[in-house]
């Protein structure tokens, strides 16, 4: 599927005033593309992620799902909304049933799917979570972990085979370990044929590497699109835009801003070992010690 | 002082203790890091320290009040101040000036004065912009600073974070946390922060790991990283700082150890290009 937003705005409506969460966004996402979209908090992520998903109306512009704008009435629309699934933050305050089967079976009973189908999903999206569906099938939800109940409301997304997956913010609060875990899934998704996943992250350390390409928003505006080289590159730029670099990058950009004639560019410990060295190098004869 | 003494706690129904005599203490103007994997007990600890959970076995005092008196909870709750990882759980007013109002309303204090302290703390953590916003309606990052306001504003001799800076931006957290230090050294406060991030734990004065509700190490944040063996064994991540500073190290540059942020290091290898 397609995802093609049309020069949206998006406004909040308080008593007496109104926000501009989204100005003037036009944005495409294909399959097979793994998409970041990064930026501060407040930064308009979130409400993108559910005009992406068709939960909320543009309030100037469209959203395209294959062409059909979300704001159209009638079954079509319906049908492709199901194909976009969309983690909210902390999915796992989603749970609510009495054994993890019952969980991830609510969405695909709901599109009336044979029980036999709706079996076969359960047990495919807790295996894909990394889940064993005979030792998870029946435990309560509440009586897992932090990490496994998110887990858990994953499958349930899953188990609505979507095209593209939203997820925002899907490793906060999780330890490194399960953030790894989470993060491999999401991979793992990606890798199969005609998927796209959009992953909203403030962490660029964690996510940068993974996306085939960067969506940056500042106040409600697209500031960036790119690969996350080109990202790194922009430098002192990513400060104003409320993001932090990783520390690698951080690093050379410091020595950069020194004077330094180094590329802030690393995506790997080797990455900037590399530069490192060489810059250290490069003007004088090299240190005896350092290798060639 | 704020004191953990030989603390054991097990959860209804648990196979295994949350807390194993554990000894901790927290001092009045003192940061301390607290960090260990999910299911290490540190967040058993947050709440054993102001008396939400009572411990099974030892004793938790602040100042002397022992958690197991009911009639010093409210000062000890007062005194020690909680934010937790997810603000949704704490925020509960129409907008958020009145959410930050909300504890001081119920100590009865004046008008006057509850409006002076509002204010004051939330200029602090800049969110004067937002007060008439319902806290419903802010992104995860701002919701976070609000219900750390509400706390402040009780001036508390000790706060807890519990993992309360996991939803915020980089840029937000930083802020966030030079604001804590900020607090820190002008009100003396005790400060508890607890993460998974290591590198978070960096600003701190002392280091604990916890692993398996007990303490595996402590010490100042730097000599923490010098023993890689036991933050692998607690499931934490060795800053990409320090694997680098290592890595160069290695190739036969003379780095000082203990190089753990990114702005120290970029001034120690100036040094040494300038030395070249």
């Amino acid at each position: 599927m397609e995802i093609e937003v049309e020069d949206v705005s998006f406004s909040y409506r308080y008593p007496g005033k109104e926000i501009k969460a989204l100005k003037g966004i036009n944005l495409k996402i294909c399959p097979g593309e793994l998409l970041v979209i990064a930026g501060a908090s407040g930064s308009g992520k979130s409400t993108l992620a559910e005009l992406l998903a068709g939960l909320k109306l543009p309030t100037a512009g469209s959203v395209y799902l294959d062409g059909v704008a979300t704001s159209a009435r009638g079954a079509l629309v319906k049908r492709l909304r199901r194909r976009v699934g969309i983690a909210f933050q902390y999915p796992e305050r989603q749970l609510f049933a009495e054994t993890v089967a019952e969980d991830v079976a609510f969405g695909p009973r709901n599109l009336g799917l044979p029980e036999q189908e709706v079996e076969r999903r359960v047990e495919i999206s807790l295996l894909s979570v990394g889940l064993d569906p005979e030792i998870y099938r029946r435990c309560s939800p509440f009586s897992l972990s932090g990490g496994q109940q998110r887990r858990v409301a994953l499958a349930g997304i899953l188990a609505m085979e979507p095209e593209v997956l939203i997820l925002d913010e899907p490793t906060a609060g999780l330890d490194p370990e399960g953030r790894r875990a989470l993060l491999a899934l999401v991979q793992a998704y990606h890798r199969q044929p005609g998927k796209a996943v959009v992953l909203i992250s403030h962490h660029l350390a964690e996510v940068a590497r993974l996306a085939t390409r960067l969506v940056v928003l500042c106040r409600g505006e697209i500031v960036f699109k790119g690969g996350v080289r080109e990202l790194f590159a922009t430098g002192e730029r990513l400060a104003e835009w409320g993001l932090a670099p990783p520390p690698l990058v951080e690093v050379l950009l410091a020595l950069k801003k020194k004077g330094a004639d180094i590329s802030p560019v690393a995506l790997t410990l080797e990455e900037a070992e590399r530069e490192l060295l060489g810059w250290l190098k490069g003007v004088r004869p090299p240190l005896k010690a350092l290798p060639h | 002082m704020l004191q953990a003494r030989q603390v054991s706690f097990i959860y209804p129904g648990a196979s295994r203790p949350a807390l194993a005599g554990l000894d901790f203490t927290l001092n009045k103007g003192e940061l301390v890091a607290l960090v260990g994997p999910n299911g290490s007990g540190k967040s058993t600890l947050a709440r054993l320290l102001n008396g939400l959970l009572l411990p099974r076995e030892g004793r938790v005092e602040i100042e002397g009040l022992d958690t197991r008196d009911r009639s010093a909870l409210p000062e000890i709750r007062r005194r020690v101040g909680l934010v937790f990882q997810d603000p949704d759980n704490q925020l509960l007013a129409g907008t958020v000036e009145e959410d930050v109002a909300f504890g001081l309303e119920n100590l009865g204090l004046e008008p006057g004065e509850i409006r002076r302290r509002v204010q004051e703390v939330m200029a602090r953590l800049g969110l004067e912009e937002l007060r008439e916003c319902p806290p419903h309606r802010l992104s995860g990052g701002q919701k976070q600073r609000v219900a750390l306001a509400g706390v402040l504003v009780m001036q508390p001799d000790y706060i807890i974070l519990d993992e309360a800076t996991s939803m915020l931006d980089p840029v937000g957290r930083r802020s966030v946390l030079s604001i804590i230090r900020e607090l820190q050294a002008s009100l003396n406060l005790g400060v508890l922060l607890i993460t998974h991030l290591l590198e978070e734990s960096l600003l701190a004065d002392r280091v604990v790991v916890l692993h398996g509700g007990r303490v595996i190490a402590e010490g100042p944040p730097r000599a923490i990283f010098l023993a890689p063996e036991k933050l692998a064994m607690a499931n934490l991540e060795i800053p990409e700082i320090v694997q680098l500073a290592e890595r160069l190290r290695r190739a036969g540059l003379p780095l000082n150890r203990g190089l753990a942020n990114g702005e120290e290091m970029a001034e120690e290898l100036w040094r040494l290009k300038l030395k070249m």
